[in-house]
C-alpha cells in the first residue's frame, strides 16, 4: 500500500474529514507502515525504497562434510552434494553476509586457502582478499569472516561459497564445517 | 518527540485540531523517513523517533609489518577508520589477516580516534607465525557526537606482528 | 493491542470517534513508536500486525577456562538473555588454544535443552598458539523465548587441555 505524506495537509474545523481522506491518510498509511506491513514473526523491516518498507527473512546453509581442495579459488568442492553452502532470498540491492569454515592448509605446500562468498552476477567486482576466510596455518582452525554486499539489482540473488588456493601457489586445503548466513536488506 | 494522540470521547465531534495531532503522529513513523533502499529501522528511544541504519564497510589491503623492540605495549592506529556522525551505538565486525612472529603478540580491536580507552571489548589476536585472516564482533558506544573510529593494534614488548586486508564493518543501533 | 481491520469507507459512511479509537489510535498504538522502547534495537516482526524490538545483547568475560573433557562443559561466563519471535543470530569470538595435537570445540547451548552444544555450531583449532576464533548461528523455529544462551568447551580425544581466554557472546533476534 502507498504512503502519502501527511506533511502539508491540515484539516480545518468546518470541514469535516471525508471518506477519501480516510482511506488515504489513515487506512492506506497505516497498512503502509510497519504494523500494517508486519506479517511474519522472525522477520525484521528495511526500507525498499521512498516511503517504502520491506519485511525481510534470514536465511542460512551449512555443509558438515570435509572436503580437499587443489584448485586456485574459485572452485567448488568435488561432488555435486558438496557444492556450497548456497542461499537464494531477495533483497533490494545489498546484504550482509557472515561465513565460517574449518580449515587447513596441507602442510607441505606454500601459499593461502581461501573460503568466500560469491553472489551470482557479481563478477570480479570483489577481490578474493578482501573477504575470503583464509589460512597459510597447518592446524585446524575455524575462523570466520563478513562482508557487506551492495550495488546488486534488487530482486532474488544466490550466494554460493567457493573454495581455492591464490592463483599462483601450489597450496591444498582441507574444510569441513561449513557455514554461510545472509541477512538481505 | 512523537506522542500518541488522546483516544476520542464517546460521540465526541472529530474535531481539526485531534485529527492534525494524529496526522502529526503519522508523519513521525518510519516509513515517512525511508528515503531509499537497504536500510535496518531502529527508534531512538529517547527522542521516540526512528532512523534509518544502512552498514557501512570500509576495508585497507595493504600490509603493514608492526615492530615493537621496547619493553612496553605500543598501541597504534592501523585503520582502516569510519567516522559515526550521528551514530551513538553500532555493532561491528572486523576482519583481518595477522600472523606474529617474537614476543607476546599483538590485539587488535575498534576504538575512538579520540580517546583510545574507549574500545570494543573484544581484540583480534593471532600469537602464530602462520597467516590467518578471521574477524571479531562486538558492539562500540561512543562517548562523543561525531565521533570516528579504527582498527587499533597493541604491540606487546619485543613483538613483531603483520596485519593486511583489514575490513571494518558497522550496523548503528542507537543515535544521539 | 490486537490490530483492527481498518474500513475502507464510502462516501456516504460517517466517521465516528469509535472508528477513530479503534482502527487509527488502536493501531498507532501497536506501532514502532509505541512498541520499540529497548536501547540498540531494530524494528523486527512479532506476528502478523505486531512488532517486536530487535535488541542486541552481548557479554564478556576474561576469566580462563580449561578442560580436557570430551564432552561439553559449560564455561560459566559469559551468558546472555534473548528475547526473539522464533529467529536469533548469535556470535561468539574466544582466544582459545589447545595441547598440540589435540582439536578443540566452544560453541554455545540454549538453555532448556532444545539445541544443545554441537560440533556444528563450534570454532575450534588444533593449535598451542592463541588465536581468536568467532563463530555465529542463525538459529530458527525456537519457539520458547527468551532463552539463554551459554558457551561450551571440550576436546576431541581427551589427550590435551583446552584453554580459553578472553571470550565475547553477543545475540539478536532477527
Amino acid at each position: 500500500m502507498a504512503w502519502t505524506s501527511p506533511n502539508g495537509f491540515r484539516f480545518v474545523d468546518g470541514d469535516p474529514i471525508t471518506s477519501a481522506q480516510w482511506n488515504t491518510l489513515f487506512k492506506d498509511n497505516l497498512l503502509a507502515s510497519c504494523i500494517g506491513v508486519a506479517s511474519t514473526a522472525g522477520r525484521y523491516f528495511t526500507t525498499n525504497g521512498k516511503f517504502e518498507l520491506s519485511e525481510r527473512q534470514s536465511v542460512r546453509a551449512y555443509k558438515h562434510n570435509a572436503v580437499t581442495i587443489d584448485s586456485e579459488w574459485p572452485t567448488d568442492p568435488p561432488g555435486e552434494d558438496e557444492i556450497g553452502p548456497t542461499v537464494t532470498f531477495e533483497h533490494s540491492g545489498s546484504f550482509l553476509a557472515w561465513y565460517q569454515c574449518r580449515l587447513r592448509r596441507t602442510s607441505g605446500t606454500v601459499g593461502y586457502m581461501n573460503y568466500a562468498p560469491v553472489p551470482e552476477g557479481a563478477g570480479d567486482d570483489y577481490s578474493v582478499y578482501s573477504m575470503a576466510v583464509r589460512t597459510a596455518r597447518a592446524t585446524y582452525d575455524t575462523a570466520s569472516a563478513h562482508m557487506y554486499f551492495t550495488g546488486f539489482e534488487p530482486g532474488i540473488t544466490t550466494v554460493t561459497m567457493k573454495y581455492g588456493r591464490n592463483s599462483g601457489d601450489t597450496a591444498t586445503g582441507d574444510y569441513g564445517r561449513r557455514k554461510l548466513i545472509v541477512w538481505p536488506l | 518527540m512523537a506522542t500518541l494522540p488522546g483516544a476520542f470521547s464517546a460521540n465526541e465531534v472529530l474535531t481539526a485540531a485531534k485529527l492534525n495531532l494524529y496526522l502529526d503522529y503519522m508523519a513521525d513513523l518510519a516509513v515517512a523517513s525511508a528515503n531509499g533502499p537497504g536500510q535496518f529501522i531502529g527508534i531512538n528511544v529517547n527522542t521516540k523517533t526512528p532512523f534509518l541504519s544502512k552498514p557501512k564497510s570500509v576495508y585497507v589491503d595493504k600490509e603493514l609489518i608492526l615492530h615493537n623492540p621496547t619493553s612496553h605495549s605500543k598501541w597504534e592506529y592501523v585503520g582502516p577508520d569510519i567516522e559515526l556522525e550521528n551514530k551513538k551505538a553500532v555493532l561491528c565486525f572486523m576482519d583481518a589477516r595477522t600472523s606474529s612472529t617474537d614476543g607476546s603478540g599483538a590485539q587488535l580491536t575498534v576504538a575512538s580516534m579520540y580517546d583510545d580507552t574507549n574500545q570494543m571489548t573484544m581484540d583480534l589476536m593471532n600469537n602464530s607465525v602462520d597467516n590467518l585472516r578471521g574477524g571479531t564482533f562486538g558492539l562500540y558506544v561512543a562517548d562523543r557526537e561525531d565521533d570516528k573510529i579504527s582498527l587499533l593494534m597493541k604491540v606487546g614488548p619485543n613483538s613483531n606482528f603483520t596485519i593486511a586486508q583489514r575490513r571494518l564493518t558497522i550496523v548503528c543501533l542507537e543515535e544521539w | 493491542m490486537a490490530w483492527t481491520t481498518i474500513q475502507t469507507k464510502l462516501p456516504r459512511d460517517k466517521l465516528t470517534s469509535d472508528d477513530f479509537n479503534n482502527q487509527v489510535r488502536g493501531n498507532l498504538a501497536a506501532s514502532e513508536l509505541e512498541v520499540i522502547t529497548n536501547v540498540y534495537s531494530l524494528v523486527g516482526v512479532a506476528g502478523s500486525h505486531s512488532l517486536q524490538s530487535l535488541t542486541y545483547t552481548e557479554n564478556s568475560a576474561s576469566s580462563t577456562f580449561t578442560t580436557s573433557a570430551t564432552s561439553p562443559v559449560a564455561i560459566a561466563s559469559p551468558t546472555i538473555s534473548v528475547s526473539h519471535a522464533g529467529v536469533f543470530m548469535v556470535w561468539w569470538s574466544c582466544t582459545i588454544s589447545i595441547t598440540a595435537g589435540e582439536i578443540s570445540y566452544v560453541g554455545p547451548q540454549l538453555s532448556g535443552g532444545s539445541v544443545p552444544a554441537s560440533i556444528k555450531r563450534t570454532v575450534g583449532t588444533s593449535s598451542a598458539l592463541s588465536v581468536t576464533h568467532t563463530g555465529c548461528h542463525l538459529y530458527y523455529d525456537i519457539e520458547e523465548s527468551p532463552k539463554t544462551v551459554q558457551l561450551y568447551g571440550w576436546t576431541e580425544a581427551g589427550g590435551g587441555t583446552l584453554t580459553v581466554g578472553q571470550r565475547l557472546l553477543g545475540a539478536i533476534a532477527i
